[in-house]
């Protein structure tokens, strides 16, 4: 005699096995990670770009005489320090008279991709007034300030040459480094630790729990709804209690999600601590310096990804763990009382609906994680498994928090378990018309 | 083995809204083969569901093989083929059917040994192909209905229980279910079949129950019935050509024809 174990564990055999021999599941599987690694790989691939191709040069036309050329040019070398190498001024020095031949002579090197722009300074210059930059992205602001910056510092030096001051002591002022930020925002709680990057992460990962738990939900219904039309169900309830199969069902569908959640982990995981031998060191360090300096970039994605901490990579498991047993138990549900694809359309609206609440909260959780809305949102068992791990990952929640959302989810599960069964035991067997919410509630009650 | 296979007494189940099964008693000998007769909608299907446990009598007690139907390890002693059929369409042949096996609680390797005896006997795997490793859904409707046969009895069971078991088959494979029926009978197994095809019932039948509106009209064996119900016999003498459903078995080849079997599937 079999017991009931071995029974459960060929239903849950079954359910695991048909599910991950599908095409869909292996590309679904082998997406994920690649998405991220790209995402937190997109600089290093544009450094890597970079260093290809002909260094960005600026032509600096200096017909001021008086040789503020070189200041400049040293000044921009450093607001530009992080890609330093790339970066090359051409000083010319020219007289006033043939400033317009020598704009002529660098329109032409832009114009044929020798130089990125060129800067004119003149007497207007010396005076404060107006400098001139003509260039391929002539309306970059960040490259208008830098360059404005940079002969702001030219004048200072030349001001300090002037005075008197030797000629190291002005270079240390001209290449004074550019300190990095280091900002902390301020919300209606006091110190605010989101990052950018942490916040972004959050979401992918909220977007992605929302996806498996509605895609593997869909599959479950879909996959109970084939078993009562072909009648399986009929032969399987022969051998075992409907509610071993309902349970059977469940876990296997919940492995398979599980299975590929901890590929995608696994997988990102892996991309990301191969990132040097993919891209070679220098590309790392100088993708990690660009980040330093040129304040948020997609690097802080990789470090964000880095830094997340293993606990929080359990929990969301967990969570989705759970959230797959309970939608998969309502969805089996469903399942059973309607008779066609097209019954079951109408009839999982309100899991639906649950889902799709949890999804239009995701972006108020990222930006106020501590809002009542928030915080109670990560306690309801149907939004708890999306909602939870996105607070835990940009804000700290008390601990308190975190086990009663546990709790009131792993109770729900076994409602949710529970009244499946119910429903299950006899809706399987009802062929035909739908069921009107009256009958169902009859079949959840009685005996 | 003197027990009756199968022994219902006082058996009522209602639905909402009409009675499914009326007061319902009967008797199934260990080693018969016996017809559950009556037409669409006569409580066939819910007597079956009831033996099975699958459902429960509203009140009436049912013991299968000895114990109460609902005594845990009978359902692993029983075969089932219920009447609309269906197998996991994606799934290989083989592995349905090691499934099934696998719920009754047969062993994967001893369901290879018996499934590969199977396929062979219902030629679902010749020297042309082997079938049993291609999906169900590349399978003809007759094929299907062979492997749904097979995953039935595939842990070799006491007690087979067939719903409608001809209906949508073609003579030939209509007659080597029927062989494989009496094959079992000859083995000292239970068959319980329900049908409203009488000639299926009479050529191979022990004993039969008819019952109409769930309720039971008359049981017994083939014998009485005839002898009780039938008046006394008639003889006739006539002169017949062969049917054409001799002719269709002829032709196309079947096997394992038994000598004065009529009916259709």
């Amino acid at each position: 005699m079999a017991d009931t174990a071995s029974k459960l564990w060929a239903i849950v055999r079954r359910e695991y096995i048909e599910r991950v021999r599908t095409r869909w599941f292996m590309i679904s599987t082998i997406f994920a990670p690649l998405l991220f690694a790209a995402i937190a790989f997109l600089p290093l691939l544009l450094i890597n770009k970079d260093a290809k191709s002909v260094a960005p040069r600026v032509l600096i036309i200096d017909a001021t005489q008086q040789g503020l050329g070189k200041y400049v040019a040293r000044s921009l070398a450093v607001l530009r320090s992080t890609s330093e190498d790339a970066t090359t001024a051409d000083v010319r020095i020219v007289s006033p008279d043939s400033l317009a031949h020598a704009r002529e002579d660098a329109t032409s090197e832009v114009a044929r991709r020798l130089a990125n722009g060129f800067v004119v300074l003149d007497s207007a210059t010396l005076r404060g007034d107006t400098v001139g930059y003509a260039g391929r992205q002539a309306d970059s602001k960040s490259d208008r300030l830098t360059i404005a910056n940079s002969v702001r510092s030219g004048l200072i030096a030349l001001r300090l040459e002037r005075g008197g001051l030797s000629a190291p002591a002005i270079d240390s002022v001209v290449s004074a480094p550019i300190p990095t930020i280091q900002a902390v925002s301020i919300n209606d709680t006091g110190r605010d630790v989101t990052t950018p990057a942490k916040a972004i992460i959050a979401t992918i990962v909220a977007f992605f729990l929302y996806m498996s738990i509605i895609i593997y939900g869909q599959n479950m219904l879909s996959g109970v709804i084939e078993e009562k039309m072909s009648r399986v169900s009929e032969i399987v309830i022969s051998s075992v209690k409907p509610e071993t199969l309902l349970a059977g069902k469940v876990i296997g569908v919940t492995a398979v999600g599980l299975t590929q959640q901890i590929v995608w982990v696994g997988g990102t995981v892996l991309l990301i601590s191969a990132r040097t031998m993919l891209f070679g060191a220098p590309a790392i360090a100088k993708a990690q310096a660009a980040g330093a300096a040129g304040g948020f970039g997609s690097n802080d994605m990789l470090a964000a990804l880095v830094a997340t901490p293993w606990s929080w990579v359990v929990l969301v498991l967990v969570l989705f763990l759970l959230g797959l047993l309970f939608y998969g138990a309502l969805y089996a549900a469903v399942g059973a009382t309607v008779g066609s694809e097209q019954d079951a359309r109408q009839a999982a609206f309100p899991v639906v609906l649950l889902l799709v609440l949890t999804a239009v909260l995701i972006s108020p959780t990222v930006q106020n994680p501590t809002s009542t809305l928030a915080v109670t949102m990560s306690m309801l068992p149907f939004s708890s498994p999306i909602i939870l791990p996105i607070r835990m990952a940009i804000t700290n929640v008390p601990t308190i928090q975190v086990v009663a959302s546990l709790a009131i989810l792993v109770l729900s599960c076994l409602g949710a378990i529970w009244l499946a069964g119910r429903i299950y035991r006899v809706g399987l067997l009802m062929y035909g018309k739908r069921p009107t919410l009256a009958e169902v509630r009859r079949w959840i009650f009685t005996s | 083995m003197t027990q009756n296979a199968i022994e219902a007494s006082h058996v009522n189940k209602q639905y909402s809204g009409h009675v499914a099964v009326r007061d319902l008693s009967l008797s199934v000998p260990t080693g018969a083969v016996y017809g559950l007769l009556g037409p669409n909608g006569a409580g066939k299907t819910t007597t079956i569901r009831m033996v099975l446990n699958i459902i429960e009598p509203d009140s009436g007690t049912i013991n299968v093989l000895g114990a109460p139907a609902t005594s845990a390890g009978i359902s692993d002693r029983i075969g089932y083929l219920p009447e609309e059929r269906g197998l996991y369409r994606k799934m290989k042949v083989r592995d349905v059917l090691k499934f099934l096996a696998a719920l009754k609680g047969v062993h994967a390797h001893d369901a290879d040994r018996r499934i590969d005896w199977w396929l062979d006997k219902l030629s679902l795997r010749t020297d042309e192909r082997d079938w049993g490793s291609a999906k169900i859904e590349e399978l003809s409707r007759g094929m299907q209905q062979k492997a749904q046969f097979i995953g039935a009895l595939v842990h070799d069971p006491d007690l087979m229980i067939l719903d409608e078991p001809f209906s949508g088959l073609d003579p030939v494979n209509a007659q080597a279910l029927k062989d494989s029926v009496m094959d079992l009978r000859s083995r000292g197994k239970t068959v319980v079949f329900s049908t409203h095809i009488i000639e299926n019932a009479e050529s191979m039948c022990d004993s039969v129950c008819i019952i109409a509106h769930g309720e039971k009209v008359l049981d017994g064996t083939l014998a009485d019935v005839k002898t009780q119900y039938g008046g006394p016999p008639v003889e006739k003498t006539v002169m017949v050509q062969p049917s054409l459903y001799d002719i269709f078995l002829q032709r196309v080849g079947a096997t394992g024809v038994e000598p004065g079997m009529r009916g259709h599937g």
